[in-house]
């Protein structure tokens, strides 16, 4: 079995990542680089949502005087809170459930997020104890269980609303 | 007058979109082309501090030499292949299952839904406990109804280890496929079945000539979301085989970490995952291309 449980045994020195360097290893970097890998897929979801929203409000608005910015926050925005949710829940599962960002930017145990650290500190080279496996992993899958039981309903209309037409 | 409207509206989008450009562009393309970059130079961990040392194509040759990354290759396409066919099947026929009017099909749609709320390590894990060579239920059962005549090590048999990922992955990924189907069956007007069996067109008939030309832009967009998430699935091979045994399960995306993080060479990762680039894009561009899904009808 390969060398799992510490990638960073050596510390990387590289010059082209010195700009980066800052960043890894925080909480902040790890936070950009998760919201970025859900930005395509929330604006695949938004526009759904976006497109659904007759352009005529829009020109009564404009007609009644709101501006460019105000037509967007008093009503596309609100009109469109329901797919709002949806991406912020998406983006939320996204990140809860990152395994390769974690891995790969964080080296201190204490800034790991919770699939990582799990297979770091509860799944040996020889062998495993199940028992504390399986609770963690239950452990881990009982917050989304809970935000999916209380907003399915939303997650579901999101995702179909955005992508049904194609 | 609305000539300097529609470049006004076109700069207002572009101030929106701001943030998610410099972002992209931050996290996603500057790493890409570095990432290229870095694999024709010698990306060495020992030999790396002193300096950039161009090393032309000798990384590509390093990864073909043994074949390491046409294997890898094999197993990802077979991999994608066969979880993305078994997905598309298994989900149309149950979202046709769900769509019919059976007793307590909110509760079953909902715990269909659940292992994709599931976070993908603790799937891996689960999985890996049923299919435990000792204790797991999957050896338990196949024993028990004489299926097995002895227990089989799933994750670290040689035939065994990519089929156990396979069926963690199809676990995992079904839902969505279901949902979607589901909502795609959702729009079809129930007058059409009506008017097609007053026609006389049996099941099998408006099956092939009502559900599914309906749902072609669904299938056509969830089984490209398919094809891609599978073939860059990393933690389900992490977790539970570690690109074992003797590398039947190292995919492109293993090789890639292995390459970097265990060999620490970050030549050849960066070779490995250009070429998976470059696969993956054309992939992608080839399905656009013969399904169509950039056109709108």
């Amino acid at each position: 079995m390969y060398e799992k449980n510490n990638p960073f045994n050596c510390p990387v020195r590289y010059p082209w990542f010195d700009v980066i360097s800052h960043l890894l290893n925080t909480r902040i970097g790890l936070v950009l680089v998760l919201a970025t890998m859900a930005i395509p897929f929330c604006i695949w979801l938004i526009k759904g949502f976006f497109d659904d929203i007759p352009r005529s409000i829009e020109e009564s608005a404009e007609i009644d005087g709101c501006s460019r910015m105000g037509i967007l926050t008093r009503i596309v925005v609100p009109l469109s809170k329901p797919g709002l949710l949806a991406i912020g829940l998406y983006t939320f599962m996204i990140a809860w459930d990152d395994f390769l960002f974690c891995l790969t930017l964080i080296i201190t145990d204490t800034l790991r997020t919770l699939s990582v650290g799990i297979s770091m500190r509860y799944l040996g080279d020889a062998s495993f104890d199940w028992a504390q496996v399986t609770t963690v992993s239950i452990m881990g899958a009982i917050p989304m269980f809970f935000l999916f039981i209380f907003f399915n309903r939303y997650m579901i209309q999101g995702l179909t609303a955005g992508s049904v037409k194609g | 007058m609305t000539k300097s409207r529609s470049i006004q509206e076109r700069n207002f989008g572009l101030w929106l979109l701001l943030p998610a450009i410099l972002l992209t562009g931050a996290c996603i393309f500057i790493p890409i082309v570095r990432s290229v970059a870095l694999s024709f130079f010698d990306g060495r961990l020992e030999t790396m501090s002193r300096g950039q040392v161009w090393k032309g194509i000798g990384n590509y040759q390093a990864i073909f030499k043994g074949g390491t990354i046409l294997h890898s290759l094999t197993v990802t396409v077979l991999f994608a292949a066969a979880v993305t066919t078994a997905m598309f099947v298994v989900g149309l026929a149950l979202a046709m299952l769900l769509n019919t009017k059976i007793q307590g099909q909110r509760i079953l749609r909902s715990l269909a839904l659940l292992p994709w709320v599931t976070p993908t390590v603790i799937s891996a894990l689960l999985w890996s406990w049923i299919f435990q060579a000792q204790y797991g239920l999957a050896n338990y059962l196949l024993l028990k109804f004489g299926i097995l005549q002895r227990p089989i090590a799933w994750t670290s048999d040689i035939h065994w280890a990519l089929p156990t990922v396979m069926v963690a992955a199809f676990w995992r990924d079904l839902p969505f496929m279901f949902l979607m189907m589901l909502a795609g069956l959702q729009s079809i007007p129930a007058e059409m079945y009506e008017a097609a069996t007053i026609d006389g067109a049996g099941p099998v008939t408006s099956f092939f000539h009502i559900t599914i030309p309906f749902l072609r832009n669904v299938i056509r967009t969830t089984v490209l979301l398919a094809i891609i998430n599978n073939f860059k699935q990393f933690p389900l091979f992490w977790t539970m085989t570690g690109g074992g045994p003797v590398d039947r399960t190292t995919t492109l995306a293993v090789l890639t970490y292995k390459e970097a993080f265990v060999n620490l060479d970050f030549g050849t990762a960066a070779a490995v995952s250009s070429i998976w680039l470059v696969l993956l894009v054309a992939v992608t561009l080839a399905y656009t291309r013969i399904f169509g899904v950039s056109e709108r009808e």
